[in-house]
């Protein structure tokens, strides 16, 4: 091997994904040592499939802006995580390319902007606090997860998007297997053509009751620029499942292992619920500190490219961990340790260039809303286990705490 | 040296079981006078030498409900819980390690760990299905809750007290009707220090909403002429678990 090599703690290569993960929720250490000695390293899929992993910040950015690696997955063949997921999907955003993806998340992008996210504060809060009011009447101590960090996203994304959350409830288990890295292939493909049909169910129905009002969420925006002819059917429907997909579950993630975080730093968290002001801050080190994914869904070489001695060549998957950038310690000192007061904050989290998060003013607003909600109803909240014993889900793109016993005086 | 065992089969199922179980299960109980530390390594130590993988287990965060049940407040619930789950696992743990045994934390769980395996929230979900469907079910669990309570509070639990202890006893069932599932092995012996009243129904099969796996049998262990080995047996201290 290379030179590079650190006798004993090196793992063969290439490293198999899922990694095995770090402490509380945490980024697997592999990633550092990658980042270190490895910086394109060959990393294999569940699916059998070999993608490069680039691990440093700089490299990350210039992957994410650099025209030549395209988020264009929608062929046969193309690199998968398991099967046939929502990437094999034509027509979403998270599927195209400059200037087709320009044109298409120009007709929802002014929902996700700053004053667009600001719009949902007071529906994230009466959300919560529904929530809060019922979990109080609960059970003490109670499992967070179904009580609040589950059932939160789901609410504010169906109503964001303006489809009952019953309908939405419905096909949870769908939306579920296609970022589960432990089912097979078959049933990855048969919950991605599930989610498809639940896409055309909501944008049928949407059409006939379309009457023309002011009250329109970005799904009725689509269909308006699908009857416009400023997108293609298959740009409404992908795009329309992309929201779907990304809308909830991605903020279960943070939400939940954020709280865990914060109940691990009591100091912090003190300083928070003493002076809210600081929310904001404790959101940015959260996103810094955390993300909902680990790998990050591939993107293609569309031609050779060479990034420190490797060859990346035509038709290979690349991932772009965001973890290897917010944790990159040339960018972030002393990046393990959990800090609400850097100068620094987590925007590197949402990626950069053409598809940089679309949601992620919306995650902010959102992160912001609901720790606040939280630990203003709750503020001697409590972990009701060792933070050791809390279960992670292992099987998703997202990691998650399974479980998450909180207690109240 | 390892202490001597006395083992009784509970089950037709079970006689083949406690010679040959891939996997032998023991339940450590929380404010129960026989699981002290010098029990535990006993056990642990027998199990070890007789079985070729020991899995133990300790409860959830549950626990702390029999105490919120009995009128303490939920702070100290979960304070005097925690305390009383770590007294189990530090003797558990020191047993497995001296036995030799690989990774002695991957064989020491606490159901709330076990949570984030999708056969244990799948079977509780069974569980908690059979509770409200199944009346043999409902009468041993909230049976079994209603002897913790009382141990706890000192005096008879009210049916409202009861609601919110019972969740400890749904919560531990999926580790002892299939056992196989969530600790991965095709067969599982559950091992308990006495007759678990909560089981009766499931084993006779009275409760038709939920039924031992295949594979899946049970024992009850205790120490070889207790009064000499010296683990008094304190009736008074041991709660219905």
């Amino acid at each position: 091997m290379t030179a590079a090599k650190t006798a004993t703690a090196d793992p063969d290569l290439p490293l198999r994904y899922p990694f095995p993960p770090g402490e509380l929720g945490t980024p697997p250490p592999v990633l550092a040592w990658a980042r270190k000695y490895r910086p394109v390293c060959p990393v294999r899929l569940p699916s059998g499939t070999q993608v490069w992993m680039v691990t440093r910040k700089t490299d990350i950015a210039q992957v994410l802006t650099d025209a030549r690696f395209s988020r264009n997955l929608v062929y046969e063949g193309a690199p998968r995580f398991v099967g046939e997921d929502f990437t094999s999907m034509a027509g979403g955003i998270f599927n195209l390319d400059p200037p087709d993806h320009t044109r298409v998340r120009r007709v929802i992008s002014h929902f996700y902007t700053r004053a667009g996210a600001e719009s949902y504060r007071p529906m994230v809060r009466r959300h919560a606090a529904r929530l809060l009011d019922a979990m109080a009447e609960g059970p003490n101590p109670a499992d967070l997860v179904p009580a609040y960090t589950a059932p939160l996203p789901l609410a504010v994304s169906s109503e964001i998007l303006r489809v009952p959350v019953e309908q939405r409830d419905a096909y949870h288990s769908y939306f579920r297997t296609q970022t589960n890295l432990a089912v097979s292939a078959g049933e990855i493909a048969a919950a991605t053509r599930a989610v498809i049909e639940f896409t055309g169910e909501v944008i049928e129905a949407k059409r006939r009751e379309d009457r023309g009002g002011n009250d329109r969420g970005p799904i009725e925006a689509l269909i308006r620029a699908r009857a416009a002819g400023e997108i293609s059917e298959s740009e409404l429907q992908g795009t329309v499942a992309y929201l779907f997909v990304t809308g909830s579950e991605p903020l279960v993630s943070p939400l939940g292992t954020g709280v865990v975080t914060l109940l691990v730093h009591p100091r912090q968290l003190r300083a928070c619920i003493n002076d809210p002001a600081l929310w904001p801050r404790a959101v940015e080190e959260v996103l810094r500190y955390h993300h909902n994914g680990v790998l990050g869904l591939p993107r293609v070489a569309t031609e050779d490219v060479r990034l420190h001695g490797v060859t990346i060549a035509k038709g290979d998957g690349v991932c772009t961990p965001m973890l290897g950038a917010t944790w990159d310690p040339a960018h972030y000192p002393n990046p393990a340790k959990f800090n609400i007061h850097r100068r620094t904050d987590g925007t590197a989290t949402f990626g950069a260039g053409p598809h940089f998060c679309l949601g992620a003013a919306l995650a902010r607003m959102f992160l912001t809303t609901a720790y606040e909600a939280l630990f203003t109803r709750f503020p001697g909240l409590l972990l009701a286990v060792s933070e050791y014993d809390i279960p992670w889900e292992l099987d998703l793109f997202f990691t998650k705490p399974a479980t998450l016993p909180v207690a109240w005086a | 040296m390892t202490s001597r065992f006395l083992v009784r089969h509970c089950s037709p199922e079970s006689a083949i079981l406690v010679e040959r179980a891939e996997s032998v299960v023991l339940g450590l109980s929380p404010w129960n006078g026989y699981y002290r530390p010098r029990a535990i390594e006993a056990l642990i130590d027998w199990a070890c030498s007789v079985f070729r993988r020991v899995d133990v287990f300790v409860p959830g965060y549950e626990a702390a409900h029999t105490l919120t049940a009995a009128g303490f407040t939920a702070p100290e619930a979960v304070h005097r819980t925690r305390r009383a789950l770590s007294q189990l696992r530090t003797p558990a743990r020191r047993a497995l390690e001296r036995a030799g045994v690989d990774g002695p934390d991957r064989h020491l769980h606490t159901w709330t760990q076990l949570a984030g395996r999708p056969q244990y929230a799948a079977s509780r979900a069974r569980a908690e299905h059979a509770y409200r469907t199944d009346p043999a079910v409902r009468r041993v669990c909230r049976a079994t809750a209603r002897a913790a309570v009382r141990h706890a509070a000192g005096t008879e639990p009210s049916e409202a007290q009861i609601d919110r202890a019972v969740s400890y006893t749904i919560a531990e069932l999926p580790l002892v009707v299939d056992g196989p599932a969530v600790f991965g092995t095709t067969t599982s012996l559950f091992v308990y220090h006495r007759p678990m009243d909560l089981l009766e129904p499931l084993i006779t099969g009275e409760a038709r909403g939920l039924r031992p796996a295949p594979g899946q049998g049970y024992a009850v262990v205790t120490p070889a002429g207790t009064d000499q080995e010296g683990f008094p047996h304190d009736r008074r201290q041991d709660r219905d678990r």
